[in-house]
């Protein structure tokens, strides 16, 4: 009997690992490959933790540590046209898989639409994704990471709102 | 001779004493095995406590001593406050979740930079609401220098408190 | 309103003359919503000095402690737990094979442990740090105004914002 529930948990973990989790971004890429009017940023572990030891100088943003530090990846998915397509598609994809994403936040202003999805896993939210159409321009910001409860009220304090390059458009 | 009850003398002082050894090392998941190393430790010497005025000052006593040592052994800053000290990251650190903003980050952050006395003889005293004859008996100083270290704590922090907000404008 | 006592008091709070229970009367005073402006810089300190006190141990610190102090009990409590919950494990291992291998299609399947992310695969884009934080600078300035714009639009509902957030 032992035996049996080990090789039933064996398979299981090795099934798992087969299949290690994508996030969002790398989902999308791979579910639109070879189209190349989509570019991807990607900002690795290992990139993050240099962020955190050298990338930020004493001007920048206070609190802005603490933020990044709970942070694991960053992905960002961007066209420049077909801004209406990819983000339909993209928010299909989200919706279409509810039990992992849960919707955030959400708003639509005349030709611009955004959402922000979020996967949870017990208190912690483990993968933060942003969808965004503004006129014909698709981006998505993909974050995984340990974020708590209260990383959403924190990164809303830490940043503060200043004028985006190229905003004006 | 009294008997020192564990759940009803020594738990009680669980969250004080969190406090006070996350202030030091500014490490939650350091600062709760400081706290079960001190009740284990002030537990297992039970026998001499009888004879003590304070329970909760020997706690927190040892407490401090054992945040003390782990901060050393990781090579976290307890000296003087400097430019880096006030960007230090603390990733682990639930204070941030009570730190509504940002005026509060800044105050967070300028506390744990200071020297650790100053910073230890603050928690007690602003935080805890301590009397200077225990945080004295904690820290094993006399009044007159824990009044004297408090005295620069507060200085330095209404002096750079200042300095921030005005620079600011 | 006379504020001359709450001044008085913060000039001795500088100078540590000041007892606990006056200690306590200005942080009370600052608890308030209307602060004269002159008073007003000193608020989030002593705001914060009310919302340390605040933080704590999670419950099952009391579990976890009791548990090496009072050894003999909760070893017991273990074993027989165990040997309620061991036809159950079996079950669960079943359970777990179905489910994983029907989202296999669609996502890798997660039975609760951490979450483990293919970062392997990932290229990274910069090799200046510098540069990559101007870029993930920038990613959290737009989440945080769309989180911001999307609550303007839908009411605070729009979040869960189920954090313990201590209001003054």
């Amino acid at each position: 009997m032992r035996m049996r529930v080990l090789l039933t948990v064996l398979m299981v973990t090795v099934v798992t690992a087969m299949m290690r989790a994508q996030d969002f971004a790398s989902r999308y890429m791979s579910e639109n490959a070879g189209d190349t009017t989509l570019v991807c940023i990607s900002v690795s572990p290992r990139m993050m933790e240099e962020i955190l030891e050298k990338g930020i100088q004493e001007k920048d943003t206070i609190g802005i540590t603490e933020i990044i530090s709970k942070l694991k990846s960053m992905q960002i998915v961007y066209a420049e046209k077909r801004g209406k397509g990819y983000f339909e598609k993209a928010e299909e994809m989200a919706e279409r898989n509810s039990a992992r994403f849960r919707k955030l936040a959400s708003y639509d202003k005349e030709k611009d639409h955004c959402r922000i999805f979020v996967r949870e896993q017990e208190e912690q939210i483990v993968e933060l994704v942003l969808l965004k159409q503004e006129g014909r321009r698709f981006t998505v910001i993909n974050f995984t990471g340990n974020m708590d409860r209260g990383f959403i009220e924190e990164l809303k304090h830490t940043m503060i709102l200043k004028p985006m390059k190229g905003e004006e458009s | 001779m009294q008997e020192i009850n564990f759940r009803h003398d020594i738990l009680p002082l669980k969250n004080k004493l969190f406090r006070l050894a996350l202030r030091i090392t500014m490490d939650s998941a350091e600062a709760e095995d400081i706290v079960q190393d001190t009740m284990i430790k002030v537990w297992s010497h039970r026998e001499e406590l009888t004879e003590l005025e304070s329970v909760e000052a020997y706690c927190l006593a040892i407490c401090r001593n054992l945040a003390i040592d782990r901060s050393q052994l990781k090579g976290a800053q307890t000296e003087e406050l400097t430019e880096q000290n006030t960007a230090q990251p603390d990733a682990s650190d639930p204070y941030s979740r009570f730190v509504q903003n940002e005026q509060m980050q800044i105050i967070h952050r300028l506390i744990n930079a200071l020297p650790e006395k100053q910073r230890t003889i603050v928690q007690l005293r602003d935080v805890e609401g301590k009397s200077y004859k225990e945080i004295a008996e904690v820290l094993q100083l006399s009044e007159e220098q824990v009044k004297v270290n408090l005295f620069r704590a507060r200085q330095k922090i209404k002096q750079q408190f200042t300095e921030i907000n005005n620079y600011g404008l | 309103m006379d504020y001359k006592y709450i001044e008085q008091l913060l000039e001795r709070y500088w100078k540590c003359e000041t007892s606990l229970e006056e200690e306590q009367i200005l942080r009370t005073f600052f608890r308030q919503e209307e602060i004269p402006a002159h008073l007003l810089p000193y608020k989030s300190l002593f705001a914060y000095e009310e919302n340390a006190k605040h933080v704590a141990l999670d419950d099952d610190f009391d579990q976890r402690i009791l548990a090496k102090v009072e050894p003999q009990k909760v070893k017991v409590r273990h074993m027989s737990l165990r040997r309620q919950f061991a036809p159950l494990y079996k079950a669960a291992a079943v359970i777990a094979v179905v489910l994983s291998l029907s989202t296999v299609a669609q996502y890798s399947f997660n039975r609760g442990e951490q979450v483990d992310y293919n970062y392997d695969a990932y290229k990274d884009t910069y090799t200046d740090p510098q540069a990559a934080y101007g870029t993930v600078s920038e990613a959290l300035q737009i989440v945080s105004e769309s989180i911001q714009e999307s609550q303007v639009q839908n009411g605070d509902t729009a979040l869960v914002p189920e954090q313990k957030v201590i209001t003054e």
